[in-house]
């Protein structure tokens, strides 16, 4: 039996493994044989043995855009994973008007870049902006959010979560669909509330989904580069410059393209630990 | 509002009258707060419909108004006519669908595998698809581009890979590469592990084969994931702007996001086409949501009877 | 149920082969052709630019037999460059953000045109010596330069005859005529004075000001200066008297909205200007610093033929029709607004008729390109303007911003040497 589970595991596999090795582990070899040289892509290349890393250690942008990076991924992924699931948990029902209602949370998730942009500005408007307007009501100046190097990271956290919730809301309540209302409707006969049917039936249920969903904020938070490029452009102050952001500039504007894949090799260790330490703390959960 | 919608269990309680109350102050809630949420989810695309109607001296000079003072069809006739939209439409949904149904396909049966099936390698091999998300796209494009250039026996290239063009410049460059995705691998692993084992195990000791196990026990249990997986699978494949630009060279074979962008030059952006034309090209993905969430609901029920 | 595994093995298996099969089908081998020799083109224009291009390139087609240029657009066209030469397929010529012939030219990618030059006797010296000196590396010449653009003063025509005021020719009466314009109501900026928006316009404000970016050895950074703390305190002035805030405009054009009285703006813009039917703008040359210094930057494009291209013959063809015939230099400008880099082509009549365009031509004669040392790209990009940014919001002082910016900047000159 467990034979015939590994040939078929195999089987199942097999096409799948051949397009990753062809087409994800084959380029991921060869960006790790260029990051040990000077190539550029065009003109010739030579070795240069491990210089690229040692020199990452004392460049000051990559500190920059690594603290910077950081910063956007410890207030964006709580921040997503919370307003994804908590938008999932609102949408969970089975009727037709929630069907419209999740189409219009999803409509961010389509907006065209120009328009997401575009409508950001307007709101985070230093002036003018319906943030800073509705912030002045409740007697509270605004900070210049986009002209600030202290608040153009949050802004674009704003933003990015705005534009994002709606792919993992979706995740979330197709997760959702695993927990059976028998089970919810068993507990509230029990007596447990709202919170207690959340946290002993539903979270637990989940768990899958929620690994999911944080593995990918993670990987995708370190891997920010839109957001940050069409609303700052890196400013002000180099606030804004990420990880990604950097290594396109690297390989692609100083025709640097050893020294980016060196840095896209040391990005890839630390989102492996973020992510190893994500799953250990959501196997933790399991056990509880 | 819910209370109607919800599929009310029988319960005999005694103050029935209050329960319901409490239930419809709660639905009043309910229904304000996923208003208000929609009001600020929607707001760009209104904002981009409101400035596809106006001129574009208007644009220009009164960006924010909602209502043009002189609507016009001018901008979809122009976003139609300067590019071969309805090319780029076919293009870009070939490409769509066809690397939403690699996904869905593969990622079932790799997920599956990785889930419900043991074998020595499963940790390592699962590791090794989702590490690849990790490492940052733009440093794996050349290498993926030359594996592409000479992939051998693929557009007059030779054993070796020399000689031609390899598969550049064909849909499968597009499609390939992504049609079995880390990312679909590890949404329809973690899927299928929300399954129940036990059906697997019934239908193991009835001497059902494994693929039968997959394909008749678990694969209809995953259509809602399935759907999720297609909706963001199609939504990544028709908003794919760099990939296809760097593999395709045949304008022909353009894709509706290079078409919008040639509405955007380095110096300015030709707002009024742009925005005609990016509403239509929300139709389609806005049209697959519509449809597969469908599938979400029936998900509910499916699991729910079961 | 061993055939059920089987059958699904199999299925799987054909369609992998299929895929394969369908992408040697769908690749076609490149066909050979007799008559005219294709030369493809590719730049970064795109949109309503393509027609524009489109136009110069079926000007050439009808005029000789031998080659046909074909323009294609490539949005980012540095990866499509790059990916192209690592495929080892590179168009025949590339227009292109001239700064790049620096980055490129050192590493073999591009060919040199010094033979074609001497061979076809071409008049170098009808060039704008900065725009042909960025397509120079090393001492050898890589492509001719096209086109040219600066940043004058635009202003709105209406506001200064309400105000009885003309364009502003030094930066005293900038700031007085950018307050008398600016209004205000409830403590909001209503009409900007002048938009002081882009701190990267800096490089232009120094050189006003008779200030240097980098000292003439091009080893380290020169505005940390006199100079340069005239820029920053003139713009804290124009700020301070409440003639724009940051943000103001933003997501809008603002100077065409008829929300500005003033911008530093390119030629680039007229086309959209032009769209604005109720706006009447005029073009004026930059407003001279406080000892009288003219200051302008040119930017621009150029053509370059890269390594391996096919038909370098046909791309120097028309490169060449472009750049050195005088008449063909009009004729784009005529199509795009974009001024030719060719000075006898500046002086044809249609430049000094057309005032708004006459204002951008005068400014030509004094305008300077970035410095061409390597790395600079880089000390404005993360060292200066990020320093400068920070002085608009408040957070660095003047002499603050400066330093930080003279450091950093000296040390990407530094590891640039090595």
């Amino acid at each position: 039996m467990r034979r015939q589970q590994a040939r078929a595991a195999w089987l199942f596999l097999a096409i799948p493994v051949a397009l990753f090795i062809v087409f994800m582990l084959l380029p991921i070899i060869i960006a790790g044989v260029v990051s040990l040289s000077d190539y550029a892509v065009v003109g010739s290349a030579n070795w240069v043995g491990f210089d690229n890393y040692v020199r990452i250690w004392r460049d000051p942008f990559f500190w920059i855009a690594l603290r910077n990076t950081t910063y956007y991924t410890v207030l964006y992924v709580p921040l997503g994973l919370v307003v994804a699931l908590g938008t999932a948990l609102l949408l969970n029902r089975n009727a037709g008007v929630i069907r419209v209602y999740r189409t219009l949370f999803y409509i961010p998730v389509i907006s065209s870049t120009v328009a997401t942009a575009t409508i950001w500005y307007w709101l985070l408007n230093p002036q003018k902006g319906l943030i800073n307007v509705a912030l002045g009501w409740v007697g509270i100046n605004g900070p210049a959010w986009l002209y600030d190097s202290k608040w153009a990271m949050p802004a674009i956290v704003f933003m990015s979560v705005w534009a994002g919730f709606g792919a993992n809301m979706i995740i979330f309540l197709g997760g959702l669909q695993g927990v059976s209302p028998d089970l919810k409707e068993a507990a509230r006969l029990d007596g447990a509330n709202a919170w207690q049917v959340f946290r002993f039936v539903i979270t637990p249920a989940l768990r899958r989904t929620t690994f999911l969903v944080s593995t990918l904020l993670i990987i995708g938070a370190f891997q920010v580069f839109d957001q940050a490029y069409v609303l700052t452009k890196g400013g002000p102050g180099n606030s804004t410059i990420t990880m990604v952001y950097y290594i396109y500039n690297k390989g692609f504007g100083s025709l640097e393209m050893g020294y980016a894949s060196a840095l896209s090799f040391v990005l890839f260790v630390i989102i492996l630990v973020f992510s190893v330490l994500n799953s250990r703390l959501t196997n933790r959960k399991d056990g509880a | 509002m819910s209370s109607t919608t919800r599929p009310l269990t029988v319960s005999i309680s005694p103050d029935r009258r209050k329960a319901r109350s409490r239930k419809s102050i709660k639905s009043v809630i309910w229904f304000a707060a996923v208003t208000l949420i929609s009001v600020a989810t929607v707001a760009p695309l209104i904002w981009t419909l409101a400035t596809s109607f106006k001129p574009p001296a208007e644009i220009l000079s009164g960006a924010l108004n909602l209502i043009s003072k002189a609507p016009t069809l001018g901008n979809y006739v122009e976003a139609f006519t300067t590019v071969p939209f309805a090319r780029y439409f076919v293009n870009s949904l070939i490409i769509g669908v066809g690397g939403a149904v690699a996904n869905m396909f593969f990622g079932a049966l790799a997920g599956y595998a990785f889930a419900k099936l043991r074998f020595r390698g499963r940790a390592p091999v699962f590791g090794a698809f989702l590490a690849s998300l990790m490492i940052p796209g733009i440093v794996t494009m050349i290498p993926t581009f030359l594996v592409l250039r000479h992939f051998p026996f693929a557009g007059g290239n030779d054993l070796t890979g020399n000689g031609g063009i390899g598969l550049l410049n064909t849909y499968w460059a597009v499609i390939v590469p992504g049609a079995a995705g880390a990312f679909a691998v590890f949404f329809m692993k973690q899927f299928f592990e929300s399954l129940p084992d036990e059906y697997g195990e019934a239908a193991r000791i009835d001497g059902a084969s494994e693929f039968r196990i997959f394909a008749q026990v678990y694969f209809p249990l995953a259509k809602a994931g399935l759907a999720v997986l297609g909706i963001l699978s199609f939504q990544a494949g028709w908003n794919n702007f760099l990939w296809p630009l760097i593999v395709l060279n045949d304008p022909n074979m353009f894709t509706v996001q290079v078409g919008l962008s040639s509405f955007v030059n380095n110096y300015s952006t030709n707002y009024g086409p742009l925005m005609a034309g990016t509403i239509i090209s929300s139709l389609p993905v806005l049209l697959i949501f519509v449809l597969a969430q469908r599938y979400i609901i029936e998900g509910i029920a499916h699991v729910g009877t079961k | 149920m061993k055939s059920r595994t089987r059958l699904g093995t199999a299925i799987a298996a054909v369609a992998a082969s299929a895929l394969l099969l369908a992408g040697c089908a769908a690749a076609s081998a490149p066909a050979t052709s007799s008559g005219p020799q294709k030369v493809v083109m590719w730049g970064s224009w795109g949109g309503d630019q393509v027609k524009q291009i489109d136009q110069m390139t079926s000007k050439f087609n009808a005029s000789q037999s031998k080659y046909v240029v074909n323009y294609v657009p490539q949005e980012l066209v540095e990866q499509k460059l790059l990916t192209a030469v690592a495929g080892g397929q590179v168009p025949d010529l590339v227009m292109w953000d001239r700064y790049q012939t620096a980055l490129y030219a050192p590493k073999g990618a591009l060919q040199s045109i010094d033979e074609r030059v001497t061979k076809d006797n071409v008049n170098l010296k009808a060039f704008y010596p900065q725009a042909l000196g960025e397509m120079k590396s090393g001492g050898k010449l890589y492509g001719l330069p096209t086109l040219v653009d600066n940043r004058s003063l635009v202003y709105n025509k209406k506001m200064f005859a309400d105000h009885g005021l003309t364009p502003p020719t030094t930066w005293a009466e900038l700031k007085t005529d950018a307050e008398k314009l600016t209004l205000t109501s409830g403590g909001k900026l209503q009409t900007s004075g002048f938009l002081l928006s882009d701190p990267g316009l800096f490089a232009m404000y120094l050189a006003e000001a008779g200030g240097q970016l980098v000292n003439k050895a091009g080893t380290k950074t020169a505005f940390n200066s006199p100079q340069g703390l005239d820029v920053l305190n003139f713009w804290k002035s124009l700020t301070d008297a409440g003639v724009y805030t940051q943000g103001f405009g933003d997501g809008t054009n603002a100077f065409a909205a008829g929300n500005a009285a003033m911008q530093m703006d390119g030629p680039w813009d007229i086309p959209s200007l032009d769209q604005v039917t109720s706006l009447s703008y005029g073009v004026a040359e930059p407003p001279v610093g406080p000892s009288g210094d003219k200051g302008a930057t040119m930017g621009g494009f150029g053509l370059v033929i890269p390594q391996g291209a096919k038909q370098s013959d046909g791309a120097w063809a028309f490169m060449k029709w472009w750049a050195t015939e005088p008449k063909n230099g009009v004729a784009f400008s005529k199509i795009s607004s974009w001024l030719p880099a060719n000075r006898d082509a500046a002086k044809d009549p249609y430049f000094s008729q057309n005032a708004n365009l006459a204002a951008f031509v005068k400014t030509l004669d004094y305008a300077k390109v970035r410095p061409s040392v390597a790395g600079y790209s880089d000390v404005e990009g993360k060292a200066l303007t990020p320093a400068l940014q920070k002085f608009m919001s408040g957070e660095l002082t003047a002499s603050q911003a400066l330093s930080q910016a003279q450091v950093q900047g000296d040390q990407i000159l530094q590891e640039n040497k090595k």
